[in-house]
C-alpha cells in the first residue's frame, strides 16, 4: 500500500517540506560497478530527426482556424499610475474582439481568485517598469491587434523612480509595493561560527566589490500559448517547462475540474527558468477563448521577451575572504544587492557558493533583494550561484596570489567533505576527483605553475596576444525529489509506451527515460515509445527545473518498468511453466535455462490484453545532502591591442552521480558553458537613463555565436550515486553554466594581470584597463 | 495594414516608380522586418529585384563595376575581388551573417539606416526629427570619437570602409538623371540643419559602384573588432590599403569605421606609414598617432586604442600573408 510521507524537497536553494505519496520500492539502486546495456550508452535523441527536419510542432507553430491574436500594449514610463484608459478609437477597428486593462479586468468572473507573486496582478497599477503590461488587445489577427494597441489612449501620472538597486535599498528611494523594495520586507541572511573572529585569526584578508549584468534568457522561442475552447475542455499549448502547473492554474482562473484542462508543450523552444506556470498571457488568452469560443494565440514578439520575460539579475556584491598563512579559510563575509526588477517571489541564491562551497567555521551573508523600476527577474539556470561563483572564486585567486599558492591547491586545502552549514555527509561528492581530472586534462601544472619564475609575472605577449589559464568551482543541488509518477504500458506486440506529464526542456528527457525503460524492462530501445508533455497523457510530474527532471521523474519511470517487468515475467512463467524466478527478459527475449522465446512470441498467445506498470519517485534519504560538484578549467587568448578575449579550450569535469547517455550530459554541458561564457564576456541587458531597454532584440543584445564557441571538453566523473536514488543520478542541466565565468575572469587575469570586477567583460573594459595600466594608475 | 508594391524592370521604371513617399528595397533585410515592427512605414513599396541592370559584377578595363543588387556574398567570392581588392571583401564577408549576406545588396548596404540603439528604440532623437541626440550623454559605448557633429551615431557599413579605401565612385540615378559620387563624399555627419546620413536625394538610387584599377603590387585588408566573433557591427575597424614600391609602404590609405558617422580617413597615419619599410619591426613599432583628434565620449575612450590595434592586427595580417 502506498503511504503518505513528509519529505524535504530543494529547489534552486529553496527547501521545503513537502507531502510525497509513495509506494514501496520495486526497485534497488544499480549498482555502482552494475555493466548496463541501455543506460549509460551514446543513444541519439529519439526526437532527434523531427526536430531537425523542422516536422517537431513548437507552440509557435499551431495555428488553428479561426483563431484570435493576442497583443500587450507596455508601458513607456518606469514608475507611473494609470490615470485613465480610452480604447473606444481602438475598438472601432473592425477585427477587434476585446480589449483587457487594469480597469476592466474585475469583469471577469474568478480573476480575483488569481494571485501572482508579490501581489502582481494582471495589469499593474500604478505599472512598475518601462515594458509592464498597460493592457492586451485581442483581433482577429495580428497586424489588427498592433494598429488597435497604437489607438488606445492612455494617461499616466508619472512617479518617482530608482534604476539601482543599492539605491533602492536605501529608506528615502521611491517605493516599489506597500511594503518596502525588499523581497520578504528584508535581507536574508546567515550566519555561522563568529566573522570577527575569524577575520582577527587571519592572515591574509582579500576584499572586492564586484557587480554582474543582467542576462536575458533569450529563448529562441519567445513564451507562447495557444488556448483553445471546446465548451467542454480548455486545451492549452504552452511553451513550459511546467504543464502541470499551467494546468492548475488554468483549472483555478475558469473554475473548472483539473481534468477539463488539457496542457501540451510537445516542443519547447528554449526555457532557461523562465517558463515556470502559467503566463499572465496564458490566462489571458483561456479568459478570451472561453468568453470568444474561439482559438486564441498569445506569442511574446522578441521585444517584449527581452524586456518583460525575466533575467537573470544584475547583482553588486561585497565580498571579503580571510585565511591563515596554510591557505586555510578562516572567514568569508559577503553582502550583496539583486536587482530584482519590478516583481519577483524570491531572492536569488547568490550567496549559496560562499555559505556551501568551502569548509570555513566562519561565515556571514546578508542578501538583499531589491525591487527596482527595472525589468522582472526570472530564475535563469543556476540562478544566484553563476553571479555568486564569479564573486567567490575570483576573490580565491586573488587569496591564492597573496599567499604564493596554487590556486587550485588552495581549493582543495578548503574542500569540504561534509555539508559545511550542518556537518552532514553527502550522499557522493565528486569534487576532488573533478579538481584532479580536470587539471589532468588540460594540464593545469605545466600551464599554470611552468616556465614560470614567479607566479604574477606576466605571460609573455606573442603577436598582440596573452594567453591564461583559470579555472572555477562548481556546488549545486539537482537531487530531485518526489511527487513524479510514471506508467509503463506494454503491448502484446511486445513494444511499451512511457506515459508521464513531465516535458522534455530540449535536454534529452524523452530519449533517458527510453533509455531507463529499456533497461529495467530488458527491451531493445527502438521498441520503447514515449508519450510526455500532455496532461492528458499520463500521471502527474513536477516542473522541469533546478536540474531535477531526470533524478525525479527517471527513478519513477524506472519503478514503473520494473512493476510491468514483474507482471510480464508472471504471464512468461504461466505460459512457458517455468517459476518467475528461473525467467530473464534480456533484449525483447524470454530467456530460460532451456529456452529463448520472444517477449512478442509469448504475448501473441493472448489476446487483447495490456500490461501497465505504474511507478512513483521515493523519497531522498533524510541523513544526507545531496549536491552536484564539478570544476572548469579555462584556457583563453586575450588581444592586448584590441582587447579581444578569445575562449579557446574549456575543460569541464563534473560530478553528477551516473550519467545516463554521454551525448545528452555532454551538449548540457556545451550549452552551460556557452551560456556563462555570455555572462562573463558579452551579454548584458542596457537600460537607458530612465530604464527604457536600449537592446531589446538579438541584433544589440549578444549571445555567443559558434564562432565564438571553444573546444569545449566533457570529462564526467561518472560515478553513480547510490544512495540519492534507484539510477543513482544528479542533475546536470545547470552546473555547467556556474563556474565557466569565474574561470574565464581568472583566465584573464593570468593572461594579462589584470582582475575584472565586472561582468560582462567587454573590450571596452579590458582596453581601458590595459591604458590604465601603461600609464601605471 | 495595407500597401501596395511595384515591380519595376528597368531603372527608369524604377526611379519614377518612386513617388509619394514610396520606398525601394531589395534584399529587404533591415527594410522589411522594419516595417513589421512598425519602425519604418510606407503604403507603398518598389521591388529592385526584377531590375537586371543592377545586378552582376563586370571586370572591364577600366575596373571593376559592381551592380547594385550583387549580394555582399556574391562580393566576398568574387575572384577579382577577393585578388585586388581584398579588403572589399574581406568586409562584405564580416559584415552580418551567412543567411543576411545571401540576400543583402551592396546598394542597400551602403544605403542603410543607422543602427543606433536610441534610433531604433524608438526615442524622438535627431534622426527622428527631434531636437537632441540621446546618445552623446547617454549609453554612448558605441558611439562615434571623431568626425560628429549633433548626432553621434556611427556608419554601420563595412564595406563603404573598403570602399572608400579604393576610391569607389557610386553611381546615382535620379529623377534628373545620373550622377557619380566618391565613395567617400557620400557619406556625411547628420546635424540638426539635415539629418541625412548620407548624400542621396529623395529621388535617388545607387545603381553601381566602379572600383578602379589597382596596381599589381597593391596590399589590402579589413579587420573588424566586434562584440563577439561574428554577427554585430564593428566597435571599430579599419580598412588599409597600400603599395609596394621598392620594399616600402607608398599610397597607403587608412579608413577607420565604426569611430565616425562616415568612413574615416586618417591622413596622418597614412603619411606617416607611407615610405616605411615593410617589414615586421618598423609598421608594428610605430605609434601612430590613430584617432589623435579625437572627441571621446563618457565611455568610447576605449575606440581610440581599439581603432590602433585593429590597425596593428591589419598590418599583421599583411605581412603574415607575404
Amino acid at each position: 500500500m502506498p503511504k503518505l510521507v513528509k519529505t524535504k524537497v530543494e529547489n534552486e536553494g529553496r527547501v521545503t517540506e513537502e507531502y510525497a505519496w509513495v509506494e514501496e520500492p520495486k526497485t534497488t539502486p544499480w549498482d555502482v560497478e552494475e555493466e548496463l546495456r541501455v543506460v549509460g550508452k551514446p543513444i541519439a535523441r529519439v526526437d532527434g530527426v523531427e526536430r531537425v527536419t523542422g516536422a517537431a510542432k513548437y507552440t509557435t507553430d499551431i495555428q488553428l482556424p479561426r483563431m484570435v491574436h493576442g497583443n500587450y500594449v507596455r508601458s513607456p514610463h518606469p514608475h507611473a499610475r494609470i490615470v485613465s484608459i480610452d480604447t473606444s478609437e481602438a475598438e472601432k477597428i473592425a477585427g477587434v474582439r476585446g480589449i483587457i486593462h487594469s480597469k476592466n479586468i474585475a469583469n471577469f468572473a474568478n480573476v480575483a481568485n488569481i494571485r501572482f507573486a508579490n501581489h502582481r496582478d494582471f495589469f499593474n497599477d500604478p505599472v512598475r517598469f518601462v515594458g509592464d503590461e498597460v493592457a492586451a488587445v485581442f483581433a482577429d489577427s495580428m497586424e489588427i491587434a498592433r494598429a488597435a494597441a497604437q489607438k488606445i489612449r492612455i494617461e499616466y501620472e508619472l512617479l518617482p523612480f530608482v534604476l539601482d538597486a543599492e539605491a533602492a535599498a536605501q529608506p528615502d528611494a521611491p517605493q516599489l509595493t506597500q511594503n518596502g523594495n525588499l523581497v520578504d520586507g528584508k535581507p536574508s541572511t546567515y550566519a555561522r561560527g563568529d566573522v570577527e573572529k575569524g577575520f582577527a585569526d587571519a592572515a591574509v584578508i582579500v576584499e572586492g566589490v564586484f557587480t554582474t549584468g543582467a542576462q536575458v534568457h533569450s529563448a529562441l522561442e519567445t513564451h507562447s500559448s495557444v488556448a483553445e475552447w471546446d465548451g467542454k475542455t480548455m486545451t492549452i499549448y504552452e511553451s513550459s517547462q511546467d504543464v502541470v502547473g499551467v494546468q492548475n492554474r488554468v483549472a483555478k482562473l475558469l473554475n473548472l475540474d483539473a481534468a477539463r484542462v488539457r496542457v501540451i508543450a510537445s516542443y519547447i523552444g528554449g526555457a532557461f527558468g523562465a517558463k515556470f506556470g502559467a503566463g499572465k498571457f496564458t490566462l489571458l488568452g483561456a479568459l478570451m477563448s472561453n468568453k470568444l469560443r474561439r482559438p486564441v494565440r498569445f506569442v511574446l514578439d522578441r521585444k517584449g521577451e527581452q524586456i518583460a520575460a525575466g533575467q537573470r539579475s544584475a547583482t553588486k556584491q561585497y565580498l571579503k575572504l580571510g585565511a591563515k598563512k596554510d591557505g586555510t579559510l578562516t572567514a568569508i563575509q559577503l553582502t550583496n544587492y539583486n536587482n530584482v526588477g519590478a516583481y519577483a517571489s524570491w531572492n536569488p541564491y547568490t550567496e549559496g557558493p560562499a555559505r556551501e562551497l568551502y569548509a570555513c567555521e566562519n561565515v556571514q551573508t546578508t542578501s538583499y533583494g531589491v525591487f527596482t523600476n527595472t525589468p522582472p527577474f526570472a530564475a535563469f539556470r543556476a540562478p544566484g550561484f553563476v553571479e555568486g561563483i564569479f564573486a567567490l572564486e575570483a576573490l580565491m585567486d586573488e587569496l591564492a596570489a597573496k599567499l604564493k599558492m596554487d590556486p587550485l591547491a588552495l581549493r582543495m586545502k578548503n574542500y569540504s567533505s561534509v555539508f559545511p552549514e550542518n556537518g552532514r555527509g553527502y550522499t557522493s561528492n565528486g569534487l576532488l576527483d573533478a579538481y584532479q581530472e580536470g587539471a589532468r586534462a588540460i594540464g593545469w601544472e605545466e600551464k599554470k605553475n611552468g616556465k614560470r619564475e614567479t607566479r604574477n609575472e606576466k605571460r609573455e605577449t606573442r603577436n598582440g596576444i596573452r594567453r591564461g589559464i583559470g579555472m572555477a568551482s562548481q556546488i549545486w543541488y539537482g537531487a530531485g525529489a518526489p511527487p513524479s509518477f510514471a506508467i509503463v504500458k506494454i503491448s502484446t506486440d511486445a513494444s511499451a509506451t512511457i506515459l508521464t506529464a513531465t516535458q522534455d526542456l530540449g535536454t534529452g528527457t524523452k530519449t533517458i527515460l527510453c533509455q531507463i525503460a529499456a533497461e529495467e524492462l530488458g527491451f531493445p530501445i527502438e521498441r520503447i515509445d514515449v508519450e510526455i508533455a500532455d496532461t492528458q497523457a499520463g500521471p502527474f510530474a513536477g516542473a522541469s527545473g533546478g536540474s531535477m527532471t531526470a533524478s525525479s521523474i527517471g527513478p519513477a519511470v524506472r519503478e514503473a518498468a520494473a512493476d510491468a517487468r514483474q507482471q510480464l515475467t508472471q504471464i512468461a512463467a504461466t505460459i512457458l511453466k517455468k517459476r518467475a524466478k528461473e525467467i530473464r527478459i534480456e533484449n525483447g527475449i524470454v530467456k530460460t535455462r532451456d529456452s529463448e522465446k520472444s517477449v512478442a512470441e509469448i504475448l501473441k498467445e493472448i489476446d487483447n490484453m495490456q500490461i501497465l506498470g505504474h511507478g512513483s519517485r521515493n523519497p531522498n534519504p533524510s541523513e544526507y545532502e545531496i549536491r552536484t560538484f564539478g570544476a572548469q578549467f579555462v584556457e583563453v587568448a586575450v588581444d592586448v591591442e584590441t582587447g579581444e578575449v578569445r575562449v579557446e579550450r574549456v575543460v569541464a569535469s563534473h560530478d553528477s552521480g551516473r550519467i545516463l547517455n554521454p551525448l545528452t550530459v555532454s551538449s548540457q554541458i556545451e550549452g552551460g558553458v556557452l551560456q556563462s561564457m555570455g555572462f562573463a564576456l558579452m551579454e548584458q541587458r542596457v537600460l537607458d537613463a530612465n530604464g527604457a531597454s536600449l537592446n531589446a532584440n538579438l541584433e544589440g543584445y549578444h549571445i555567443p555565436t559558434i564562432a565564438d564557441t571553444p573546444k569545449i571538453e566533457t570529462h564526467m566523473i561518472d560515478r553513480a550515486d547510490p544512495l540519492a536514488n534507484n539510477l543513482g543520478v544528479k542533475g546536470v542541466g545547470e552546473p555547467p553554466i556556474i563556474p565557466t565565468a569565474g574561470a574565464i575572469a581568472n583566465a584573464i587575469y593570468d593572461a594579462i594581470g589584470v582582475r575584472f570586477y565586472d561582468a560582462p567583460i567587454t573590450r571596452d573594459k579590458v582596453l581601458d584597463a590595459l591604458e590604465r595600466m601603461e600609464r601605471g594608475d | 495594414m495595407s500597401f501596395d508594391i511595384a515591380f519595376p524592370q528597368t531603372i527608369d521604371e524604377a526611379v519614377s516608380a518612386n513617388e509619394n513617399g514610396a520606398r525601394w528595397f531589395a534584399g529587404g533585410t533591415d527594410l522589411i522586418p522594419e516595417f513589421k515592427s512598425g519602425f519604418v512605414r510606407a503604403t507603398r513599396w518598389v521591388n529592385l529585384k526584377r531590375v537586371h541592370e543592377l545586378r552582376g559584377i563586370r571586370v572591364t578595363n577600366e575596373g571593376v563595376h559592381i551592380g547594385a543588387l550583387a549580394t555582399l556574398a556574391e562580393i566576398a567570392e568574387n575572384e577579382t575581388i577577393r585578388k585586388n581588392y581584398r579588403a572589399l571583401a574581406q568586409a562584405c564577408s564580416l559584415s552580418a551573417s551567412p543567411q543576411i549576406r545571401n540576400v543583402g545588396t551592396i546598394g542597400g548596404n551602403l544605403n542603410q539606416d543607422s543602427r543606433c540603439a536610441y534610433y531604433r528604440s524608438g526615442f524622438p532623437c535627431l534622426l527622428r526629427g527631434g531636437e537632441k541626440c540621446f546618445m552623446r550623454d547617454g549609453e554612448n559605448r558605441e558611439a562615434a570619437v571623431i568626425g560628429y557633429r549633433d548626432c553621434v551615431h556611427v556608419h554601420p557599413s563595412d564595406p563603404a570602409n573598403a570602399l572608400v579605401a579604393f576610391d569607389a565612385r557610386i553611381v546615382v540615378r535620379g529623377r534628373e538623371g545620373e550622377r557619380e559620387i566618391s565613395a567617400q563624399e557620400l557619406f556625411r555627419a547628420p546635424d540638426t540643419k539635415d539629418t541625412r546620413i548620407n548624400v542621396l536625394n529623395a529621388d535617388e538610387m545607387i545603381t553601381e559602384i566602379v572600383l578602379p584599377r589597382v596596381p599589381e603590387n597593391t596590399r589590402s585588408a579589413y579587420v573588424k573588432a566586434m562584440d563577439r566573433a561574428a554577427w554585430t557591427f564593428a566597435l571599430a575597424s579599419v580598412a588599409l590599403k597600400f603599395e609596394i614600391q621598392n620594399s616600402k609602404l607608398e599610397n597607403v590609405c587608412v579608413v577607420l569605421g565604426g569611430v565616425a558617422p562616415i568612413p574615416y580617413r586618417e591622413f596622418r597615419v597614412e603619411k606617416a606609414l607611407s615610405g616605411v619599410e615593410w617589414n615586421e619591426e618598423s609598421v608594428t613599432q610605430g605609434d601612430y598617432a590613430v584617432l589623435g583628434d579625437a572627441q571621446p565620449l563618457a565611455h568610447n575612450r576605449y575606440k581610440i586604442r581599439l581603432a590602433r590595434g585593429v590597425l596593428k592586427r591589419a598590418l599583421r595580417e599583411l605581412l603574415a600573408n607575404e
